[in-house]
């Protein structure tokens, strides 16, 4: 005997030793391959057990096999007699299985003993009707193997059809997919008008259930379906149906149904299906025996008696059940439910760059279900690249998206894939809808262009759909993750300049600036041709296990985040410094937003740089009262191409201003040296970028004193092109007016301005009370045109 | 003395095991005035105060139905004439009226040093019925009623010569009538022993053997009695009989749960073995409810080798094959006070009546706790222990 099994009988025989043990061993013997078949008689007489029940007798006798590489492979149980069968987990009657997924289950260094603790938990389970509990799926029946392994594999795609109670016969369509595997794509009641077109099965669905075991020979078969409502006369009538709809020396499937799954205790259970397979010969003799119209009486009747004496000779020969694996919706609990993944199920999806990030998104959610997905590239697949994205060698020369395409749709074959070989800057980003109407947008192009015009487009043309933003660091150590909701005020873009004076501010944000917001470019990488685009170097790992962590946070962002606002996530994962932090997410808020239609900007305010201002004007008109004007100067940034201004900061009046009801002079003591300052620590993103003042009582619309001033101004600022930002906030009424303009040196040289003042009344602290609610800018915008006005 | 439950009243048709230690008694009910009873066991021990055995005589005298003043039994039945089986048989001819004797022919075959007192005075008893039966050619009243049951050449001699064929049975005759009444419509009994080949042999292969049917407006009930049988008789009792004749309900351990029905020594081998082939017999006649009753006292858990019945193997064997449950006359529904076990013969079948008494939870030790304990504790040692270097 193999060492293992001889181990496993030295167990046992200690177990059948202990004083009071329930356990005996009566028989043992070594089999032929060297495996240990022993037979044990376990007292059961303690076990409760309720009428429901598997009955067990006050003692009963067990079978185990152990097999020569035991423990390593786990024991099995089995009883000699038919008293379990129909029980959950017994099998054909005599094998009771013990483990759902002995990979996990099975503890090899426990051996028999625990695998009698397993027999214990289970005898008692069974005992107590607690193997299969309510609201537990229920325990599906098993078909006997057939004795041929040349069947195909059947596989119900499409949800079976509404039986309202009664028996169902009809058809199954089929596809054959293969050799071996056939689909069921659709059902057609016999009832139906139009009978399927292509080959179809004969199907009946049973309104009660088959036993637990299903037949293993026609005539029992017969003797089943007979019991439950579908007489032999309607059996050989669908059979003839379903010989009408297939070809002659091909074989023939029955599908039969019986309703037996689903979730014990809740809804109508769901239709357990299995396929009868019938080989061409039967078949071919069947349909020898279906009458004709053409018939004699006698051709009539001597085809009945050959029916009769051939289906005797049938009921005799076993079923061959053929193999089936179930993919029916309605049967089919999805292994990602729960999952953070299953938010992709049903979405339509754009993924713009298939590259090393790219790619592995669009597998991650096809495969997570996704309804519709588009994926943009138009590069072609390099042989280097195979390193790191999920390429085949036949796939180079070929352009990726379509390589993607045909891969991806072979994993799903149901799924609506558009692949585009284009450059998104053009062919997406010109569109007036560039979202496709996705769900959500993903950008893996890792291009800052494409993130720049992206943020010019959505300015433009307003799509309401969130936006997540990939980009792995130069030697794929760290991510950065990106994700705007679909309501905020700015794009990927935007919410890049925002995590950066975010990470300015955090302790571990050095590191993370250092890759993605490099203040000099880093060592100069040498693209070689086997790289797709020369920005990181990395291995396929390194690659898609961030790209797989930034998937995975997307829809938990989306959940958490208010559509207003945006989220950034830093990763470093892996690595040898311990201490460095492993994840860094910034939290960045919506900002108020405000046009000037003339110059085409659109002004972002930040919330704190707004209550700042608040507070300044509340100093103000607590010091030198409420009709006093106050200003001062605006901080943070202003990009020309793209028609934006960011405001940071609103600084209070420098201390050589001056302040009347009549006007406000901001002086110049410390602008500069705040300037410089700010620009510092922003590593350049926060700088002066024009002035800001108020006009207590009155809207927000330029007086000829400020035109002036600002003419003033032209010849300060440099840059023919620049812009300069005034911002006025008037109090009319209750609440702050906000109006923001900004002026071109050529305007202020021009001296003409022509503006449609647009006023907007944002949130606001000192007149509404604490923000209880987080809303985009609100409010009414007020328009009316002031004539044109020349300087004095 | 045992428990005595106020309320106990004989089944009208029913049977009913009484606890009197290692030993038979058993009472079958087969109408409202006419009940046989099986073998005796009246031990002098159970008329103490607080002992579990009952005493059975006494339990006759007060619950049989009554004929005139004196209590009446119907019939009977003396498997064969082994001390626990006729124990206390004396005072029950004296207090009882006896309509019928029961018994095989073996008892004549013994020596008179062998038998025990009550066995001599059943023996006595049986002799003097006989000879009156004789005298009257088989016409005689209750009282004076017998009926023979087996093979033996004893009765070719001269002496039994005259004796009526209508007494007299053999294995394979049924039996309808009782103290010359006919119960057909209620009561069949079938003889299965003992054998032709047997009446040389030990006393225990001489034992009458039969199987009881109680029918209840067509609902039958079916009680094997196989006195106290082995391996060989038993297998050849199921193997060579009609099924109907072996169905049983309840199913009374040979020899009060000896491991010899299944456990055998065959010629030439060293020790005994399990005859698997008896225990699927006795389980494929088996009815629903199936009861397997030991009348015994207690089972330990394991046994020594030598010891006397009842034996633990043998209750692990009949445990494996009863459909509802075994039970133990002693332990019925607990040691300390056990009840008789009743059953009631109804047209729905045969009815366990549940005694009232909690039933005794036997502590059996769970298989996870027997893995546990053989697996071994990893606590370090509770006592100290000592090391040196000599």
């Amino acid at each position: 005997m193999e060492a293992g099994p001889r181990t496993a009988l030295d167990q046992v025989r200690a177990m059948a030793a202990t004083a009071g043990t329930p356990l005996e061993l009566l028989e043992f013997e070594e089999t032929d391959d060297g495996a240990l078949a022993f037979q044990i008689s376990i007292d059961c007489s303690g076990i409760p057990s309720v009428p429901d029940g598997m009955p067990l007798r006050p003692r009963e006798r067990f079978h185990v096999l152990v097999g020569r590489d035991f423990p390593f492979e786990a024991p099995r149980l089995l009883v000699s007699h038919s008293r379990f069968l129909g029980y959950p987990h017994v099998y054909w009657g005599y094998y009771l299985c013990l483990y759902q997924a002995p990979e996990t289950e099975w503890n090899p260094s426990d051996g028999i003993f625990g695998f009698m603790e397993r027999v214990d938990l289970f005898l008692r389970s069974a005992a107590a009707a607690q193997l299969d509990p309510i609201g537990v799926p229920m325990h599906p029946p098993t078909t006997p193997a057939s004795k041929r392994n040349d069947l195909p594999t059947i596989i119900p795609k499409a949800n079976a059809p509404l039986t309202m109670g009664e028996i169902w016969f009809g058809f199954a369509s089929i596809e054959n997919v293969s050799k071996r595997r056939v689909d069921l794509t659709g059902w057609k009641s016999i009832l139906d008008e139009d009978w399927p077109e292509e080959p179809a099965a004969a199907a009946v669905l049973l309104n009660k259930p088959l036993s637990h075991q299903f037949p293993s020979k026609i005539g029992e078969l017969i003797g089943e379906l007979q019991k439950r409502g579908v007489s032999r006369n309607m059996l050989i009538l669908l059979l003839r149906c379903a010989l009408i709809q297939c070809e002659k020396d091909m074989p023939l499937f029955l599908i039969i149904g019986a309703p037996m799954r689903g979730v014990r205790g809740a809804e109508e259970p769901k239709q357990h299906l299995t396929s009868w397979w019938i080989d061409a010969e039967t078949a071919n003799a069947l349909r020898l025996a279906m009458p004709k119209t053409s018939d004699s009486e006698e051709l009539r009747s001597l085809r009945s008696d050959y029916e009769e004496a051939y289906f005797k000779v049938l009921e005799q020969r076993s079923i061959h059940w053929c193999p089936l694996l179930e993919d029916r919706p309605e049967i089919i609990v999805r292994r990602d439910k729960d999952t953070v993944a299953s938010w992709f199920h049903g979405k339509t999806v754009a993924v713009w760059g298939c590259g090393a990030i790219g790619a592995q998104i669009a597998e991650s959610v096809v495969r997570a279900g996704v309804a519709r997905l588009l994926i943009y590239d138009n590069a072609s697949v390099k042989p280097g690249v195979l390193i790191r994205q999920p390429y085949d060698d036949l796939d180079v020369g070929l352009y990726k998206v379509n390589a993607l395409k045909e891969r991806l749709q072979r994993i799903r074959p149901d799924l609506v894939i558009e692949a585009n070989v284009v450059d998104v800057r053009r062919a997406v980003l010109d569109r007036e809808d560039w979202s496709d109407g996705a769900d959500i947008v993903f950008d893996a192009t890792a291009s800052r262009a494409v993130l720049a015009k992206l943020e010019f487009a959505r300015k433009k043309n307003f799509q309401r759909v969130p936006i997540a933003s990939m980009v792995l660091g130069p030697r794929a150590r760290r991510a950065m993750l990106l994700v705007t909701g679909a309501g905020h005020s700015g794009g990927p873009f935007d919410a890049s300049r925002s995590a950066k004076l975010g990470l300015l501010n955090h302790q571990q944000g050095r590191t993370f600036l250092e890759d993605f917001f490099p203040q000099t470019p880093p060592r100069p990488f040498q693209p070689e041709p086997g790289c797709s685009e020369p920005t990181f170097v990395g291995s396929y790992s390194d690659v898609a296990s961030l790209s797989h962590l930034m998937l995975n946070a997307v829809p938990e962002i989306l959940g958490a985040i208010h559509p207003s606002e945006a989220e950034a996530r830093f990763y470093y994962p892996s690595e040898v410094d311990v201490k460095a932090l492993a994840e860094v997410r910034l939290h960045i808020e919506g900002r108020l937003r405000s046009d000037d239609p003339a110059s085409g900007f659109e002004i972002r305010i930040g919330r704190m740089a707004w209550s700042e201002m608040e507070k300044h004007i509340d100093r103000s008109s607590s010091r030198f009262g409420e009709h006093v004007e106050t200003g001062g100067i605006l901080l943070g940034e202003r990009d020309e191409s793209l028609g934006i201004m960011w405001v940071d900061e609103f600084s209070g009046p420098p201390t050589d201003s001056i302040l009347t009801s009549t006007e406000f002079v901001c002086g110049v003591k410390g602008t500069r040296e705040l300037h410089e300052k700010r620009s510092g620590s922003s590593l350049g993103s926060i700088r002066y970028i024009g002035m800001w003042h108020t006009h207590p009582e009155s809207l927000p619309v330029p007086s000829s004193t400020d035109v002036r001033a600002m003419a003033a101004l032209a010849s300060e600022t440099g840059g023919l092109l620049a812009h300069s930002l005034m911002i006025i906030i008037g109090t009319p009424f209750e609440k702050l007016a906000l109006a923001t303009y900004a002026f071109s040196q050529s305007e202020l040289l021009q001296r003409v301005f022509r503006r449609t003042c647009v006023v907007t009344f944002p949130p606001s602290d000192l007149t509404d009370g604490p923000r209880s609610e987080r809303a985009d800018v609100g409010g009414v915008a007020i328009r009316f045109l002031r004539g044109v006005f020349k300087k004095r | 003395m045992a428990h005595s439950d106020k309320d106990f009243a004989l089944p009208i048709q029913g049977y009913v095991q009484w606890p009197v230690g290692t030993g038979d008694s058993t009472t079958v009910c087969m109408s409202d005035d006419m009940v046989m009873q099986i073998d005796v066991h009246h031990l002098a021990m159970s008329e103490e105060d607080g002992d579990p055995h009952t005493p059975i005589v006494d339990r006759l005298v007060q619950h049989l139905p009554k004929r005139g003043k004196r209590p009446y039994l119907s019939v009977f039945v003396l498997t064969h004439p082994d001390k626990d089986h006729c124990l206390g048989f004396e005072k029950l001819l004296k207090e009882v009226e006896i309509g019928e004797l029961w018994f095989s022919p073996r008892i004549f075959r013994e020596y008179k040093k062998d038998l025990c007192p009550d066995a001599l005075a059943f023996r006595k008893e049986a002799v003097r019925r006989v000879q009156k039966t004789i005298q009257a050619k088989g016409d005689v009243a209750s009282g004076d009623k017998v009926r023979i049951i087996g093979y033996d050449d004893l009765l070719k001699e001269e002496e039994y010569r005259e004796f009526p064929r209508g007494c007299f049975s053999i294995p394979g005759h049924e039996v309808v009538e009782f103290d010359g009444v006919d119960l057909s419509d209620r009561c069949r009994v079938f003889l299965h022993g003992p054998f032709k080949d047997s009446s040389e042999e030990e006393r225990n292969d001489c034992s009458i053997a039969m199987q009881v049917r109680l029918d209840v407006e067509g609902a039958c009930s079916y009680l094997m009695f196989l006195g106290d049988h082995c391996y060989p008789t038993v297998k050849r009792i199921f193997e060579l009989s009609d099924d109907e004749d072996v169905k049983w309900n309840i199913f009374l351990s040979p020899h009060h749960c000896s491991k010899s029905v299944m456990y055998w020594r065959d010629a030439g081998q060293e020790s005994e073995s399990l005859k698997q082939d008896v225990l699927d017999l006795i389980e494929g006649a088996a009815q629903n409810p199936g009861y397997i009753v030991a009348s015994s006292e207690p089972i330990p858990g394991s046994n020594q080798s030598g010891d006397n019945p009842p034996h633990a193997k043998a209750k692990a064997r009949y445990q494996e094959i009863v459909p509802t449950d075994f039970l133990c006359t002693q332990e019925h529904p607990n040691s300390e006070q056990p009840h008789p076990i009743v059953f009631e013969a109804t047209r729905n079948g045969f009815v366990y009546l549940k005694p009232t008494k909690e039933t005794q939870q036997k502590t059996v030790a769970t298989l996870a706790a027997a893995a546990s304990t053989a697996r071994g504790s990893s606590a370090p040692p509770s006592s100290r222990v000592g090391f040196g270097e000599k």
